[in-house]
């Protein structure tokens, strides 16, 4: 790095980092948006689904039993394929998953305390919606995918370039002058909470990119002509280093055994191994009825653990022998280590906290970074190029409050719509999508309209549909946080609580926005603010 | 439990109190806290000593839960910590100074 006067190192990276920022600023923020949100995906489907509130028991579910009321149910039907998730403490009802030689599918949820079958929740929730969102932004094929992936370079890019842009101000990293015009205190907002957790965004970058690493080259070779297309064997691979097994049907019909012993046996092994008990956690039984029937299962994450890689069994279904024991090996370990911390399957509160807050602090800061370049530069530009502030204003808006409002209406929709509500085909859970996007679009449209003052009214929309949706949440289902603690559903409680934190943030950034409204700022733009790495005062 | 609710507090209180040294240390944040315009007494010393509570401050986070675990916690830690500090010398800048008062030695005024 050059401090020389004349030196072009720190303009070119002020431009990648305003070009970069400006857009993929959109798609940055919702991936890290919904990213922060699946951090507690779980308890959302709680709140979502209120007829799944319940508190997690160990009481086993039997899904021998399963199977037998799945075939009861559908005795026309032949079964092909059987998946089910054993319940746990943030997921605490167990989920069998069932495919059927027509191409039908079915879902069989039930309470493992009590064994009795419940009814589709009738919302896709976090882990259906958000988190889908987050790691392909509900795209089909591989496109959502690759926009992600382009999303997390795009992040470490920045993180990088920020570093060298505000290097400065960088060493006044407890400084939010609040008071300030929007200008100052926005590029405060962006400078302190990116570089107090530029470790943390730069590691969850990283490890989102590292954990498809190799799923995506897989998609480069996908994507060549030729002998390189081979599209099932390519995959095989790439999922033989996770412990994944599976194989080609035979095309005869074949004898199944019992899979409860079976699940049984692999946790009598894993135990041994570990020397504490260890449960199965998903079981996915392949080629069902067929000669070439496979059982797969594996083994819970361990509580104190950041490792993804845990170790898998599959057995024969026809004859219970066991084809495959795998355990990770120590050579993966760092990409596992770095999967691991990405997806943050293991148990431990106080770091799940400490994500979301840091995913909180992300952003804030591409959001902030919005509100800085359209704050300093609209003075000097509106008058030329009316047109260029106006676009980046609706983007802005509607990328950052518009997401953040549609959330909410997400949230407020899921208590308002009938439990059996469908229309036009659609069922529930995907209208309540579909009204997300409505907002999502009148978002963009009202930021167009309304200009300077789209980011004050968006955040009392903010404010008013997160009260909106605890209030919903209390009237509909009786759970109000007190009440929702009483029982433990901790779930539910937190989600409200941090809703109403959210309403009275979004309140009191609204009364400041509107307070310090772009237009208000008179102030001519002096240069030394308009390249940031000048701004120290 | 006890054990890990007493590491997560002592990593907590050893980055706060480091943000708390590191802030003071600069001369404007000593201002807003003090009013006092000259440079923080000490400043050096004091930028040293938040640093190495800073750093302290990843122990009980090994302690806690190992390396693995650490890794994570530690930098989460220290963002959380300076973050709230920073917000306390925006919002109420008058919290620190029973903390700025024992470093010039004049008492808390």
């Amino acid at each position: 790095m050059s401090d020389q006067p004349n030196s072009t190192f720190r303009p070119s990276m002020n431009w990648v980092h305003t070009w970069a920022g400006l857009l993929l600023g959109t798609l940055i923020f919702t991936v890290f948006w919904m990213g922060t949100l699946s951090v507690f995906d779980h308890e959302i489907d709680r709140w979502m689904q209120p007829s799944t509130r319940i508190v997690a028991s160990a009481a086993p579910v039997d899904f021998d039993a399963m199977l037998e009321s799945v075939r009861a149910e559908f005795p026309e039907r032949e079964i092909t394929e059987a998946g089910f998730a054993v319940q746990s403490e943030r997921a605490p009802l167990a989920r069998g998953y069932f495919a059927f030689a027509g191409g039908e599918r079915e879902t069989w949820i039930v309470n493992p305390e009590t064994g009795e079958r419940l009814a589709e929740p009738g919302s896709l929730a976090g882990t259906g919606f958000i988190y889908p969102m987050h790691i392909c932004l509900l795209l089909p094929g591989i496109w959502g995918w690759w926009l992600v992936l382009i999303a997390a370079i795009a992040m470490m890019l920045l993180v990088v370039t920020g570093v060298i842009v505000h290097r400065k101000i960088i060493m006044d990293f407890f400084t939010f002058r609040q008071k300030k015009k929007l200008r100052r205190s926005s590029l405060d907002l962006h400078n302190l909470a990116g570089t107090l957790f530029l470790p943390f965004h730069f590691m969850i970058a990283f490890s989102g990119v590292m954990i498809f690493a190799g799923w995506y080259t897989s998609l480069v070779w996908l994507t060549l002509p030729g002998e390189a297309a081979d599209r099932a064997t390519i995959l095989a691979n790439a999922g033989d280093d996770y412990g994944y097994y599976s194989r080609e049907a035979a095309g005869e019909p074949g004898a199944t055994v019992p899979v409860m012993p079976l699940i049984a046996r692999a946790e009598a092994i894993w135990s041994e191994r570990y020397g504490e008990p260890v449960r199965a956690d998903y079981i996915n039984a392949g080629n069902y009825g067929d000669a070439n029937g496979y059982i797969w299962m594996r083994r819970s994450y361990p509580e104190r653990q950041v490792n993804q890689g845990v170790d898998t069994i599959a057995f024969d279904l026809t004859n219970g022998e066991m084809i495959v024991d795998f355990v990770p090996t120590p050579a993966r370990q760092v990409q596992r280590w770095l999967a691991g911390l990405h997806f943050i399957q293991f148990d431990h509160w106080p770091l799940r906290w400490f994500y979301f807050v840091g995913g909180l602090a992300g952003c804030l800061t591409i959001a902030s970074g919005f509100v800085f370049w359209t704050a300093s530069r609209r003075s000097k530009i509106e008058a030329a190029q009316p047109f260029k502030v106006r676009l980046i204003d609706v983007v802005s808006v509607g990328s950052v409050t518009g997401l953040i409002a549609a959330t909410c209406a997400f949230f407020v929709i899921n208590r308002l719509l009938p439990v059996d509500a469908s229309w036009n085909g659609f069922e529930r859970g995907v209208l309540e999508g579909l009204f997300f996007f409505l907002v999502w679009i009148l978002s963009f449209l009202h930021a167009g309209i309304r200009a300077k003052s789209a980011w004050a009214e968006q955040t009392f929309a903010i404010a008013a549909l997160a009260l909106g949706a605890v209030l919903l949440n209390w009237i509909t289902t009786g759970d109000h946080p007190i009440a929702a603690a009483g029982r433990g559903l901790w779930s539910v409680a937190g989600m409200d609580l941090v809703l109403l934190a959210g309403a009275a943030i979004a309140a009191w950034a609204a009364l400041e926005l509107r307070r310090s409204k772009p237009s208000a700022e008179r102030r001519s733009i002096d240069e030394a603010e308009t390249m940031p790495g000048g701004a120290a005062e | 439990m006890i054990a890990d609710l007493a590491f997560l507090l002592l990593a907590c209180a050893l980055a706060l109190l480091g943000g708390v040294l590191l802030a003071l240390s600069q001369s404007r944040n000593w201002r807003v806290v003090t009013g006092d315009r000259n440079a923080p007494p000490k400043a050096r010393s004091m930028r040293r000593l938040g640093w190495l509570l800073a750093l302290g401050a990843l122990a009980p986070c090994v302690m806690r839960d190992g390396w693995s675990f650490a890794a994570l916690l530690w930098p989460l830690v220290l963002g959380v910590a300076a973050l709230l500090v920073a917000m306390t010398l925006s919002f109420c800048p008058h919290w620190m100074k029973p903390v700025a008062g024992a470093l010039s030695g004049k008492g808390v005024r």
